[in-house]
């Protein structure tokens, strides 16, 4: 398995970057120097996006927060990258729904950047269902911190674990919201086996949980395959912005 | 941040560059023989971020096992800087953090008076450490009772072969500057790599990682269980020195190597 550092280059030059610098041209047109993006960043000792979005100007490294499990990593971007708050110590996907979870205390965020991929994933089954929850909780906490609009970037390893759907839809499910109905079970097969299927599954479940707390999600996403280990990296990058209040009548 | 040598100190300036040489010597000639050495040592202390992961709901372990894992990183370093003293010093500092913990985990109220810097078992109890005389508490664990009574005699830690206790022992010589334990050696008064201390170093990391995992897993049974068979394969197999002691340990959690 290729080291997360070999492929993120093309992810980020052909997907990241464009996104954010787009949306910070957008949403900040006057700040020339330093756009100023808060930015959560999961990423390995290599932290070339946040060396990449240094260099466009999108942020500075007081305003990022990175996050690795693995202690050496936590403590390798410490000495890398200060002031950069760097956390971690813990699996992003095990620790995003406890209420004492570290990073909390940071949201909002302009760039959220889920790249679990990054992370030394563990091939297990039930993982990327545990990814898109946290994805799901990362949403719930911008949505505290009241955060109107933002980059949330996505990224996983696919490999050949079928996708449940259905543990998908009921871990969403699980979480309440006033006035959500819920995930659609019908939408996919309970387990999905073929990558084309799981991508397009990811692809249109995150803009359902994007609505699910009043966010719209307009989506990009690439794909790369690292065949020889048959296995396959998925990124997806969306612009995330706040549904309009309905008027009352 | 680079320093500017001109500006420093006469006494400050001797001392900066001459660690600079030291240092990067030392570094160089312990790379040069024993790199995968350090590897497979690198490796055992990935172990402490899955426990990191799986006891994240314990104050005193999201504390603690960052500590441990820093001991037994800067003891690498120190090593293969030539400083085996201070290497070993760092390793009894994580078996007391790891002792610590297991003890802390069921003593909520103990941890909360240590957190405080309440010194109570010394001043009211006259123990060394927070949980108690020698290694009684330990010894009562009931998961711990079944792995002595699993091992052969050579491989107890508590009764007997007493293993935690003789490492301990080793460990509390660098600690207390025993003669044999002592940083400088005749002709060598500045840190240097030396092959014969960084083997001795070495027999004790190993050791103390060993002892760790092994009181982590009989001390967070639960938590260790609910760990996929990966992970778990992954701390025995790479945690665990001895064939035996993975062996019992596996008999414990009920599962064949």
């Amino acid at each position: 398995m290729p080291n997360s550092c070999d492929f993120k280059s093309q992810l980020i030059e052909e997907l990241w970057l464009p996104f954010a610098v787009g949306f910070a041209d957008v949403t900040r047109p006057r700040l020339r120097k330093n756009k100023k993006m808060r930015v959560l960043t999961l990423t390995s000792h290599d932290c070339q996006e946040i060396k990449r979005f240094e260099e466009q100007r999108l942020t500075k490294r007081e305003h990022v927060v990175a996050w690795n499990h693995q202690h050496i990593k936590v403590f390798r971007l410490e000495t890398d990258i200060p002031p950069a708050k760097v956390l971690g110590n813990s699996r992003y996907e095990d620790s995003s729904s406890s209420p004492t979870f570290s990073v909390g205390q940071y949201f909002p965020f302009d760039i959220a950047n889920l790249d679990f991929s990054s992370q030394d994933p563990e091939f297990e089954f039930g993982r990327i269902e545990k990814e898109m929850g946290s994805l799901e909780h990362t949403l719930r906490l911008q949505g505290i911190g009241q955060c109107n609009n933002f980059i949330l970037l996505y990224t996983t390893i696919l490999n050949s674990n079928d996708l449940s759907y259905q543990n998908i839809v009921r871990n969403s499910n699980n979480i309440y919201v006033p006035e959500w109905s819920g995930l659609t079970l019908s939408d996919f097969p309970p387990s999905i086996k073929e990558q084309k299927e799981k991508m397009q599954c990811i692809e249109t479940v995150l803009p359902k949980i994007c609505a699910k707390y009043h966010y719209n999600g307009e989506t990009h996403t690439k794909h790369i395959s690292l065949e020889r280990w048959g296995k396959d990296v998925f990124s997806i990058a969306a612009i995330i912005s706040k549904q309009e209040a309905q008027s009352v009548s | 941040m680079s320093v500017s040598i001109s500006g420093l100190p006469t006494n400050t300036k001797i001392m900066h560059e001459s660690q600079k040489k030291w240092r990067s010597r030392a570094w160089g000639k312990t790379l040069k023989k024993n790199a995968g050495d350090i590897e497979n040592l690198v490796e055992k202390m990935h172990i402490l971020s899955m426990w990191s992961n799986s006891l994240q709901s314990s104050k005193a372990a999201s504390i603690l096992i960052s500590e441990i894992f820093l001991d037994g990183y800067m003891s690498i370093h120190f090593a293969s800087w030539g400083l085996y003293k201070y290497a070993n010093i760092c390793l009894r500092s994580q078996l007391e953090s790891t002792l610590r913990l297991i003890f802390f985990s069921t003593h909520p109220v103990e941890f909360q008076w240590w957190s405080e810097s309440n010194d109570w078992y010394r001043s009211s109890l006259r123990n060394k450490d927070v949980w108690g005389e020698g290694y009684i508490y330990f010894e009562q664990l009931d998961n711990v009772k079944e792995f002595e009574r699993k091992c052969d005699r050579n491989h107890m830690l508590f009764s007997e072969a007493r293993k935690v206790k003789r490492i301990y022992k080793t460990l509390s010589t660098y600690v207390h500057s025993g003669l044999s334990s002592l940083q400088v050696r005749p002709g060598a008064f500045s840190p240097r790599y030396q092959a014969s201390g960084f083997r001795k170093w070495l027999s004790n990391f190993k050791e103390i990682q060993s002892y760790m995992n092994i009181l982590l897993i009989l001390g967070f049974l639960d938590e260790f269980k609910e760990l996929n068979q990966t992970n778990q394969n992954k701390i025995i197999d790479t945690g665990i020195e001895s064939s035996q002691h993975k062996e019992k340990v596996r008999e414990i959690i009920g599962t064949t190597s």
